[in-house]
């Protein structure tokens, strides 16, 4: 049950950034490896909202979605934006190196210490034997609340229903009426946004770390391929595949194969089923 | 009166023209075919007019409004609905779903979802189901649904019955003879069916290597003893 409790603690740090990849792959059909880099550009703005600047970690939460939504927003318009009509092959290369740069960034920016917020220390909540600590609940809670916001927005909002058309058929959303480059842009923000709250999560149940780049864009990436790319729903999902497998291989092998986890995870899914959980089958054509 | 006005249209992709100055209107209630062999330029001059393909020259107007400086979102905003031969349907959306995106911008947009599956009550069992699950005749008919949720001024439909059964084929030309007839709708159809189109048509052109050779009325031109020999290779 303990290993539960953290698989969900995993996943729910997991889940939106992998719901904010399967997003921006739908709708550029592109891998976006700077997914890790984001997420600690969101771990860094929210530590400093709240550490230097004072702000309560709520309001640090808010700003770093804030500022990784115009991060990713950025990246889109200097990078991505001009290369447009590329195959996804070259852009998911532009996106491995805009990480290794974000990541430099950070380095330079803030050194290579590990930070933490200024929380209040606060004991553990122990029920039937367990024990809990808050932070790991208020990060569920949070997460949870973020990825079925998110579902909602996508299922029952004309924003939400226009940003799945615009995925699943651009060029008949534009003769269809729908202002496809704001609704792009809109599903970049919402990404970006996602990616910041992730952030912010990894710095209350873990650590800010400046090397968290590719330590957390592996199972992030693992869990939308898990899920099935395009489905947010199968990103969730696929956050608590990856956050069990983790979980379990720390408690019967060694917590040190934890990181090869997230590629053991993919390799297995592109051989027995490669559409992913949720994921529709597409044939080659 | 007159709504949609080309006057000596050229149009292409880019790697010169396929309409070489074409003049066409089309009236409110009115349905204009547009028919000729293969590679003779009609799907080029609808996409053209829905902004899909470049317009090089000439004069494109739909209720006195210039199309040209407009992209193919702002033209569908105008009143010019493209339905496309294929690819018309957003396939992971259900059908209730692809009818209220294509309203964009419309602030009734459920009550114009009942007023289109009134006019297509075929479409009423399948609205809940995802789109891209529909045989080829129920996705034609959603196609035509979304084109119509913006309350366009004309339709500019591109191979309506392509992939269709035969006994379909009259019905989805039917249905858009019906709308035209009962609306102050313009209707410019490119089909290969020929004669199942004049059939339908009031008016009907005839274009041949991206230009019109032969215009008319639709039951005249469907009688003259050439016709399927000049430019659809039929026996006489």
């Amino acid at each position: 049950m303990q290993m539960f409790i953290n698989a969900l603690a995993t996943a729910a740090i997991l889940a939106p950034a992998a719901v904010a990849f399967t997003l921006i792959f739908t709708l550029f059909r592109y891998a976006n490896f700077a997914a890790g880099g984001f997420v600690t550009v969101g771990a860094f703005a929210a530590w400093t909202l709240n550490a230097p600047l004072g702000l309560p970690l709520w309001a640090g939460g808010v700003g770093a979605m804030g500022v990784c939504a115009g991060a990713v927003a950025l990246s889109d318009r200097v990078v991505f934006r001009p290369l447009r009509g590329r195959s996804g092959g070259t852009l998911l290369l532009v996106s491995i190196a805009l990480s290794f740069v974000i990541e430099n960034i950070i380095r330079f920016g803030f050194g290579a210490q590990v930070k933490g917020f200024d929380l209040p220390l606060t004991g553990p909540l122990v029920f039937a034997g367990l024990r809990v600590p808050k932070e790991t609940l208020f990060v569920i809670a949070v997460s949870l609340v973020a990825t079925l916001a998110v579902g909602a927005l996508l299922s029952f909002t004309p924003i939400g229903r226009a940003l799945r058309a615009v995925a699943d058929n651009p060029s008949l959303a534009n003769v269809r009426g729908l202002p496809v480059p704001g609704v792009e842009a809109f599903g970049v923000i919402v990404a970006g946004a996602l990616f910041g709250l992730s952030g912010t999560l990894v710095g209350v149940d873990l650590a800010i770390d400046p090397n968290l780049n590719w330590a957390i864009a592996i199972p992030v990436i693992a869990a939308a391929i898990v899920g099935g790319l395009g489905s947010p729903l199968g990103a969730a999902i696929g956050a608590v595949v990856i956050g069990l497998a983790e979980e379990l291989t720390a408690a019967h092998f060694t917590p040190t194969y934890k990181g090869a986890v997230g590629f053991v995870v993919i390799a297995l899914v592109l051989l027995l089923r490669p559409q992913g959980l949720l994921g529709i089958k597409v044939d080659r054509k | 009166m007159t709504l949609l006005r080309l006057q000596n249209l050229r149009a292409g992709y880019g790697g010169g023209d396929i309409v070489h100055g074409v003049d066409l209107e089309v009236a409110p209630g009115e349905m204009v075919a547009l028919v000729g062999p293969n590679g003779a330029g009609k799907s080029t001059l609808l996409k053209s007019i829905a902004g899909v393909a470049k317009v090089t020259g000439g004069t494109l107007m739909l209720d006195d409004k210039d199309l040209v400086p407009l992209s193919p979102a702002a033209r569908a905003q105008a009143g010019a609905a493209f339905m496309p031969q294929d690819r018309n349907v957003f396939r992971t959306l259900s059908v209730s779903e692809n009818l209220s995106v294509s309203a964009w911008g419309c602030k009734d947009i459920a009550q114009r979802r009942e007023e289109v599956t009134a006019l297509l009550p075929t479409m009423r069992p399948y609205m809940h189901k995802r789109a891209g699950g529909l045989s080829g005749g129920q996705r034609q008919m959603v196609a035509l649904a979304m084109a119509l949720m913006a309350r366009p001024r004309v339709l500019l439909v591109d191979e309506p019955t392509a992939g269709l059964s035969p006994l379909l084929v009259g019905e989805m030309l039917d249905v858009l003879h019906q709308l035209a007839a009962a609306a102050t709708l313009g209707i410019l159809i490119v089909e290969q069916n020929a004669r199942a189109a004049l059939e339908r048509a009031d008016r009907a052109l005839v274009l041949v290597d991206g230009r019109v050779v032969r215009a008319g009325s639709a039951a005249v031109l469907a009688q003259e003893p050439d016709f399927g020999a000049l430019f659809f290779g039929e026996a006489a």
